[in-house]
């Protein structure tokens, strides 16, 4: 159990609510470019994706 | 009593909501989420928006070659004229004018040739070569009736000059004497 509520403490959770269309358009994208959400969110954290028009 | 029921049914909007807004989550490492907090306040967005603009995102369109070519050698004429062009500011305006056109550069040239610019590595100036005719050996036979007319170089003075300046030079003197002296030894 110390182990799992370490690694909660670790890697936290982020939750984002999209609507249905954005989400499955967000799922084919990143399917697109071979990536995983966290993947995205760590490059994007990096500095690696920062040209979008948000 | 007060104690509340875990499997309680959900509100009628609230299971709407979340049908049409699912919930998307993700774990990463606490490193990462405190960067990414910062670098969405910095840019002054959200990660539903940063989400939303990468989902809507259009494809990247490839340029076509003759677009590439253009915009590649716009790019090396900018980066030459920075490191190649010569330019001086107008006396009257100040602003900056380029040396554009052949009067311009004959002139530059010219003004470069008489300052006498040169390798720093090359020790003695440079000086045209003295082209003098080559003897012609006389036939010892029998004497020709026709002799051949040998033509003679018209002196244009370039020689007495090319002297002078050697004269002039530290240390082409002494050289000229020990020559001259050698000549006068050999004719004794």
């Amino acid at each position: 159990m110390d182990d799992i509520e370490e690694f909660k403490k670790n890697f936290p959770f982020v939750l984002i609510m999209l609507p249905v269309k954005t989400h499955n358009k967000l799922l084919v994208k990143l399917d697109k470019r071979g990536l995983t959400l966290e993947e995205f969110l760590t490059a994007f954290a990096n500095g690696k994706i920062s040209n979008l028009d948000s | 009593m007060g104690r509340r029921n875990k499997s309680r049914s959900k509100l009628p909007s609230r299971q709407k909501y979340e049908k049409n807004n699912p919930t998307v989550s993700a774990r990463i490492s606490i490193q990462n989420r405190d960067k990414l907090r910062l670098v969405l306040r910095k840019q002054g967005t959200t990660l539903p928006k940063v989400l939303i603009a990468f989902a809507n995102e259009q494809e990247i369109k490839l340029k076509s070659i003759e677009d590439a070519k253009k915009a590649s050698y716009e790019l090396g004429f900018r980066d030459a004229k920075v490191s190649f062009a010569v330019s001086f500011p107008c006396p009257k305006c100040g602003h900056t004018i380029f040396v554009n056109g052949p009067e311009q550069i004959a002139q530059i040239r010219e003004l470069i040739i008489k300052a006498r610019l040169a390798h720093p590595e090359c020790p003695i100036p440079y000086l045209p070569k003295l082209t003098a005719p080559k003897p012609t050996v006389p036939n010892m036979s029998r004497p020709n009736p026709n002799p051949p007319v040998v033509p003679v170089a018209k002196s244009n003075g370039n020689r007495d000059k090319i002297l002078n300046f050697l004269q002039e030079q530290p240390g082409m003197q002494q050289m000229l004497k020990s020559d001259s002296n050698k000549k006068s030894q050999n004719g004794n």
